[in-house]
């Protein structure tokens, strides 16, 4: 074999390597970008659990409920309160129900990152009517 | 007569053996970043999933033990010559008071010795003196501070790798008393 082609052939061999080579890279980087989002999303489910319960828990013990949202730093908007945290907000929203003997007040604790709402954590109280003598 | 090679003959192949050698690097390169940003994404991916178990598990072992002993007196109670600062729940049963006790105390690590800080929980009658070795290990845990707000338990956590959680739990029945 002449010196030429056989460099030639080293050459083509070595290109070959490196097709191969960025091909599985390219799938290789996917795997990670996917791994990490994955892991993001987890890490916001679960401290954004954490908050809506710690909020759940202040919501359900509290005379004047909008005291504590804003106490925490969340803000109203049309639908509820948002609270902007560290790669996700936690929304707020308020369900009441008036019944023959108290009203039903329904707080709906959710999770959001992006688009996806992660969870909903409702924190449910009944305040009983005043009954008079 | 031997015939020598003109000067210039030798550079193609030269620039082919450079190209060559690029090439080469280049592939060397791409491996090592490759490599590199698969270990760097891995050891974050693990490191938030420690985190995040860290603080479930932390946060989940003191709701539970306390969910699960509601009824009782809740206390915050400070045994300053031990250091420690404990979350008991007291019940009554046949007349005698029996504490629960949560706290953070140092062990010796049953692997390898190392005195480390876990967890602890203890339940005995208020006939038995507390120590610190008197109850089991739940889990690892560096910062343990409980304190009272009305009908509000506080807890601040901080697990061994230093992620710090906070448990705000509305208590739904007993006294809670400092």
């Amino acid at each position: 074999m002449k010196e030429g082609s056989r460099a030639n052939a080293l050459l083509v061999e070595l290109l070959l390597v490196i097709f191969f080579f960025m091909i599985s890279a390219a799938i290789l980087v996917q795997v990670y970008a996917d791994a990490k989002l994955k892991s993001k999303t987890a890490h916001a489910t679960n401290f954004s659990m954490l908050e809506a319960q710690n909020v759940a828990e202040d919501l359900y013990s509290a005379k004047d409920p909008d005291v504590v949202l804003a106490d925490y730093g969340f803000t109203a908007d049309g639908s509820g309160w948002i609270l902007e945290k560290d790669g996700y907000q936690l929304k707020v929203t308020l369900e009441e129900e008036d019944t023959a003997s108290g009203m039903l007040r329904t707080y709906k604790i959710s999770g959001i990152e992006g688009d996806k709402t992660l969870l909903t954590l409702p924190s449910t109280r009944f305040i009983p009517k005043e009954v008079s003598p | 007569m031997s015939k020598s090679k003109p000067a210039g003959s030798h550079s193609p192949r030269i620039i082919q053996s450079v190209f060559v050698l690029l090439l080469l690097s280049l592939f060397a390169c791409l491996s090592t970043f490759l490599v590199t940003m698969g270990a760097q994404i891995y050891r974050n991916t693990v490191e938030s999933a420690e985190d995040n178990s860290n603080s479930r598990i932390m946060t989940a072992v003191v709701r539970s033990a306390i969910w699960a002993e509601d009824g009782g007196e809740v206390q915050i109670e400070r045994f300053d010559d031990l250091g420690i600062t404990a979350l008991s729940i007291v019940n009554e049963y046949d007349g005698e008071k029996y504490y629960k006790r949560l706290y953070c105390a140092m062990d010796p690590d049953p692997l390898d010795g190392e005195p480390r800080s876990f967890l602890w929980e203890s339940y005995n009658s208020e006939e038995v003196e507390f120590r610190a070795d008197s109850g089991e290990t739940l889990c690892e845990l560096n910062g343990f501070e409980p304190t009272l707000d009305g009908n509000i338990l506080n807890v601040e956590l901080e697990s061994a790798n230093g992620t710090k959680s906070t448990i705000r739990m509305a208590l739904r029945t007993g006294g809670a008393e400092e």
